[in-house]
């Protein structure tokens, strides 16, 4: 039964000091969807990202992925275990150019240590090639190839958010995690975003989503969960969740019983 | 298609530094004949254990962006162990020195695993203290080292039956031995392990979360580093035939990490800049006598305001300059990153 799951998160708690940026959370992601983490500001949709990527451990809690437990594997070996993500604030390699950063995204899936890089025997250069193969076919699958020998610090926002999906493509993850893929985006580059996300899904990768505009989520999710004050509030398929009023509630407010 | 011109620009990348040292070494193998003296060609060895030192902390500090303030405890680990086991217990060279790499790689390693736990300031301090301690070792351990009178009796090497016991001889082990370290070092920066070093030093969330095990990496480069310094100081011990402390205190650690930003961080060029510089200067100052550290410091600072890439960055943009102007046609051709300038 547990194999049957895809990722499970079950009953987690993040505890900053005195505040419970989640409480006994838990959700279960089916393979092969779109899944939407929505919620105001603070709810913890962040930090449950953080969890299941391996840069926060929970006070309690565990996270399954593929029907096994990630709580003691450290965030690189979840990457070798199939789950990239990128991040809400950038975090480009700014030095490297395009085509390099995404070379780095397939560090996991290679093998030539420091000795063969030194001596380059033919089966590195065969691997060098291969790196350089599957890194410009990825750029050209989110269409920056034209930008691959560029700088990624002199990218416009929105491109830069491209590349980090780019390259969490690169490491060939089963579950792609994005944080936030629209959020400063210019508006006519949103239907790009959408375009990139939905054929990424269509070719066989899972995508966890957190992100603001509700627009963006409705059109592109099968699956919702709404989250506020770290608890899960409300969860379901796009429309059960539009209709839900604990939702409306969380997002705008009691309606005032009194005036 | 487009794969095979973008793998096409990234080894020409390589290929053209590699080019450049092949020219740059070949000629320099002509040096002996040119220089008049035995002084001059122990400048041309000091060079190139100089430029494997700078070279090897260029690696830890402008590639894998991680402080350390003990390269010149490293090199005299490696010159004492060679030293004193020449000295002392008639090692012969070569077994020597395999002894102080493996020696200082495994000292290294032990300070690695918790100093690269510690960023920035700390893991500045933690190397600082690792020096100061190797600083005391060499002094007091006076049966061993010979204390603050220095190391006397160091054996040249000897390679099956040839003796590089002449300046000319030792010069071409220098010049061969100069030559791996920067071939190797090229060749590590373009590799899917170059690329992740230098990911990790601008960025080490981003590092993690693509698969890099950053503390791992760390910890390797920061070994590879030592045994490349301990190398240098063991080829120093086997040419000086003598070892002092002085020449492996913490000063050294700290000239030698501005040598670094002199030619320029994370610029395969900068270590041989920087090498040239603490090679050839302090001799130039020798006529400013107890001024000579102070010009010294004073032209660095210079240095490093007005060329904050150093002068491997100052090179590459005055050459960028004119090629811009004599050939206007080439100016548009695409750049690569300046990280393996």
């Amino acid at each position: 039964m547990a194999s049957e799951r895809f990722l499970s998160v079950s009953d987690v708690s993040v505890r900053f000091g005195g505040l419970a940026a989640l409480s006994s959370f838990s959700f279960d992601m089916r393979e092969g969807a779109i899944h939407g983490l929505i919620g105001p500001n603070g709810a913890g949709k962040s930090t449950l990202f953080n969890v299941i990527a391996g840069l926060l451990q929970p006070s309690a809690g565990e996270v399954f992925f593929r029907g096994r437990s990630i709580q003691r594997d450290p965030r690189h070996r979840r990457v070798h275990l199939g789950i990239a993500r990128t991040f809400q604030n950038l975090q480009i390699f700014r030095d490297l150019t395009v085509l390099e950063n995404v070379m780095v995204g397939c560090h996991s899936r290679f093998r030539c240590g420091f000795w063969s890089s030194i001596a380059r025997p033919p089966h590195q250069r065969r691997e060098e090639q291969q790196i350089r193969e599957i890194a410009m076919q990825k750029l050209e699958q989110t269409r920056l190839q034209s930008m691959a020998h560029v700088l990624a610090g002199n990218l416009s926002f929105g491109q830069a958010k491209i590349l980090e999906i780019a390259r969490a493509l690169a490491a060939d993850p089963k579950l792609l995690m994005l944080d936030e893929p629209v959020a400063g985006v210019p508006h006519a580059e949103v239907g790009h975003m959408m375009d990139v996300i939905k054929g990424i899904n269509a070719a066989g990768v899972s995508v966890l989503l957190v992100e603001h505009n509700m627009n963006f989520v409705m059109k592109l999710c099968d699956d919702i969960v709404v989250l506020n004050y770290g608890r899960k509030i409300s969860e379901g398929s796009t429309g059960q969740v539009k209709a839900d009023p604990a939702v409306l509630q969380a997002y705008l407010g009691e309606e005032p019983v009194d005036a | 298609m487009g794969c095979y011109q973008a793998s096409r620009g990234e080894s020409d990348a390589r290929g053209k530094h590699m080019r450049l040292l092949a020219v740059l070494w070949a000629l320099f193998l002509f040096y002996p004949l040119l220089a008049s003296n035995s002084y001059a060609i122990g400048l041309g060895v000091m060079f190139c254990i100089n430029l494997m030192l700078i070279a090897s902390l260029n690696l830890i500090m402008g590639y894998c962006g991680q402080i350390s303030l003990c390269h010149g405890g490293f090199f005299g680990l490696g010159a004492y162990v060679s030293g004193v086991l020449s000295a002392k217990y008639g090692v012969s060279a070569p077994i020597g020195i395999a002894a102080a790499v493996m020696l200082t790689g495994c000292a290294s390693l032990l300070i690695a695993l918790p100093a690269l736990r510690l960023r920035g300031h700390y893991l500045a301090m933690a190397t600082l203290g690792f020096n100061a301690i190797l600083s005391v070792l060499f002094v007091e351990l006076v049966g061993l080292t010979g204390g603050p009178n220095g190391l006397s009796g160091i054996e040249p090497i000897v390679l099956a039956g040839f003796s590089f016991d002449t300046d000319v001889r030792f010069f071409y082990l220098a010049w061969l031995s100069a030559l791996v370290v920067m071939a190797a070092i090229l060749n590590l920066t373009y590799s899917r392990i170059g690329r992740a070093v230098v990911s990790l030093s601008g960025n080490e969330i981003g590092a993690s979360s693509l698969g890099v095990n950053t503390y791992g990496l760390k910890v390797q480069i920061f070994v590879v580093s030592a045994t490349v310094a301990a190398f240098s100081g063991s080829l120093f011990a086997h040419f000086n035939l003598f070892a002092s402390p002085e020449t492996f205190s913490f000063f050294t650690s700290v000239l030698l990490v501005v040598m670094v930003a002199v030619g320029g961080w994370g610029k395969y060029w900068g270590a041989l800049f920087g090498a040239l510089v603490f090679t050839l200067v302090p001799e130039y100052l020798r006529a400013f006598h107890d001024v000579e550290l102070l010009v010294f410091g004073l032209s660095m600072i210079v240095v490093l305001m007005f060329f904050p890439d150093g002068l491997a960055g100052m090179t590459q943009r005055a050459l960028a300059f004119a090629r811009a102007r004599i050939r206007p046609m080439l100016s548009t051709a695409p750049k690569e990153g300046p990280n393996h300038g």
